[in-house]
């Protein structure tokens, strides 16, 4: 596989040509309407299902449909969290200039999906298990996550420089994507705290039908509205980036 | 493989020389836990049910003080970017550095033990598994914060960007030292906390150098 | 007494729970909208200083057009 260099080359493969911010807008431009189209289509069916259309859970009662929006949240961040380390990953490894666009873009996306899988999870758990917030596994792992997120940004907030900023957060985020699985191994076998059967069948198929399928429906609205908000901030991220090339090259000029 | 001893060595003796200044984290231990009884109270029982835990986490937030200095006075002075250069593998160099750090932080906590284990009144039956413990756990702190020392060389405000970079990263540690002790105290064997605690530390010393040194060269690209 | 809510009412009401699930359906559209206007305001934001920057400097792309900013160097003779 070729090497990207600084300039994306218009012979090279298709990320290379993907790393042409004009090119990049083109095929954002064109992902966008069915984006939005699939994320509108299936909150509205959600929404539909999760909160008419599906029955109220024997032990919880209406409280589970607090569950329609927490659990695709805490999926959404364990992906946005993927994303984050692929992102590093290619950044470091094939200096793609789009990657190191897209880790930015993707941190506070994930933070806020983070944040509102622990809200939605503590709110869940009052009239569930009596107490706003308990340590059970999932939570104090998605809290852990919501900190992480917290440190990328910090850590590309830290330096002036842009170039050493995103090598920087990429190298933790792949750090971090190694060590998550040992982070939630360690917490699982912490945990003492036993969730109710009926919620902790959530991981299996053992739920039933009629509450999967608005679960499963937010899983797809949640994901296609990541894409949409991803796009629009890598292409803020490009704006910005523009923006500020522009502004040194004249400081440059004026100097001179 | 000289690297590593020569590195070794040097970063003793140049916290031999600083002299006090090493062994604050070990105060730092120390006073920490202190607080707790003044906090929540003298109460036995209570503070034996909290030991483990706290002792644990004053050793976390020790070794971070300490990392500070794991690799900012050598990239100020230029000596970080020769090491790079150097033929030898800048991951022994690292390294060696982690280890001079827990030589000088994290073996003197393990010997301030049992001092933290009288003042917060832990169980005997405790007391062998914390020794053990910190004895096993401490060198894994060591190593894993290098990585977050790395990262952040050369950052403004590194010190406390690197205490919430490396916190979670801490979290596995932790768990196991403080539930070995806790599980010896509560009579169940423990012997599979340390064997988890002990396969952290090796994977740590293993993987976590070569880390470091990746971040250290991104740093003076 | 949910016999004589009216159907709207007693799906508001949700068995009860209301206070729970409302807020943790708002609080969520309320983030991810928010985020979303934002990311919006700040890419109206960012092209309009591009443009604004572009006005400034339109040879920036084109080396072969004259000099009318000045004060660039890379067309000396």
């Amino acid at each position: 596989m070729a090497e990207a260099t600084a300039s994306p080359n218009p012979s090279g493969g298709f990320w290379h040509r993907l790393a042409n911010p004009a090119r990049f807008q083109r095929l954002s431009a064109w992902l966008m309407p069915w984006l939005v189209l699939i994320t509108v289509g299936c909150f509205g069916a959600g929404l539909y299902f999760g909160l008419y259309a599906s029955p109220i859970d024997y032990q919880q009662k209406d409280t589970v449909r607090i569950m329609y929006v927490h659990v695709p949240a805490a999926w959404l961040a364990m992906m946005s969290y993927s994303t984050l380390a692929i992102s590093g990953f290619v950044a470091l490894i094939w200096r793609h200039p789009l990657a190191d666009v897209a880790g930015a873009a993707t941190a506070p996306i994930g933070a806020v999906f983070t944040f509102l899988a622990l809200f939605t999870g503590a709110i869940w758990g009052q009239p569930t298990w009596g107490t706003w917030w308990v340590w059970d596994a999932r939570l104090t792992s998605v809290l852990i996550l919501f900190f992480m997120f917290l440190g990328y940004i910090a850590i590309r907030n830290a330096f002036d420089d842009r170039a050493r900023a995103g090598r920087a957060a990429s190298l933790l985020a792949v750090v971090g994507i190694v060590i998550l699985p040992i982070i939630k191994f360690s917490v699982d076998w912490w945990n003492t705290l036993h969730q109710p059967a009926s919620v902790s069948k959530l991981s299996g198929s053992s739920l039933d039908p009629a509450m999967l399928r608005p679960l499963l429906i937010m899983a797809v609205a949640y994901m296609a509205l990541f894409g949409v908000l991803l796009l629009l901030r890598m292409r803020l991220e490009l704006t910005r980036r523009q923006v500020e090339a522009l502004q040194m090259a004249r400081a440059g000029a004026s100097a001179s | 493989m000289t690297a590593f001893w020569a590195t070794l060595a040097r970063d003793l003796l140049i916290a031999r020389r600083e002299g006090g200044e090493s062994l604050l984290a070990v105060i730092f231990f120390v006073l920490g836990a202190m607080l707790f009884p003044l906090g929540v109270g003298p109460e036995g029982s209570l503070l034996a049910l909290m030991a483990a835990g706290v002792i644990w986490v004053m050793a976390l937030l020790a070794t971070l003080l300490a990392l500070d200095r794991l690799f900012q006075a050598d990239w100020r002075d230029g000596t970080l970017e020769l090491m790079a250069l150097a033929p030898d593998s800048l991951t022994l160099v690292v390294a060696a550095k982690c280890l001079a750090h827990w030589l000088v932080t994290g073996l003197p906590m393990v010997i301030a033990a049992p001092i933290m284990a009288l003042l917060l009144n832990l169980p005997p039956e405790g007391w062998p598994a914390l020794l053990a413990t910190l004895l096993i756990g401490s060198p894994a702190l060591s190593f894993i914060g290098a990585i977050c020392a790395a990262l952040i060389v050369g950052a403004r405000r590194g010190g406390v960007l690197m205490t919430l970079l490396a916190l979670p990263l801490y979290i596995p540690t932790l768990i196991f030292g403080a539930g070995a002790v806790q599980a010896a105290i509560g009579g169940f064997d423990a012997s599979g906390h340390l064997a988890a605690l002990a396969a952290i530390t090796l994977a740590a010393a293993a993987l976590c150098p070569w880390a470091a040194a990746a971040a250290l060269r991104q740093a003076m690209e | 007494m949910t016999d004589d809510m009216s159907p709207l009412v007693s799906f508001f009401h949700m068995g009860g729970y209301w206070p729970y699930i409302w807020p943790a359906y708002g609080v969520v559209a309320f983030l991810l909208i928010g985020l979303l206007v934002l990311t919006l305001i700040g890419l109206k934001r960012s092209k309009q200083e591009l443009e604004a920057l572009e006005a400034l400097a339109p040879r920036r792309r084109r080396r072969t057009a004259a000099p009318e900013t000045g004060g660039s160097d890379d067309a000396q003779p």
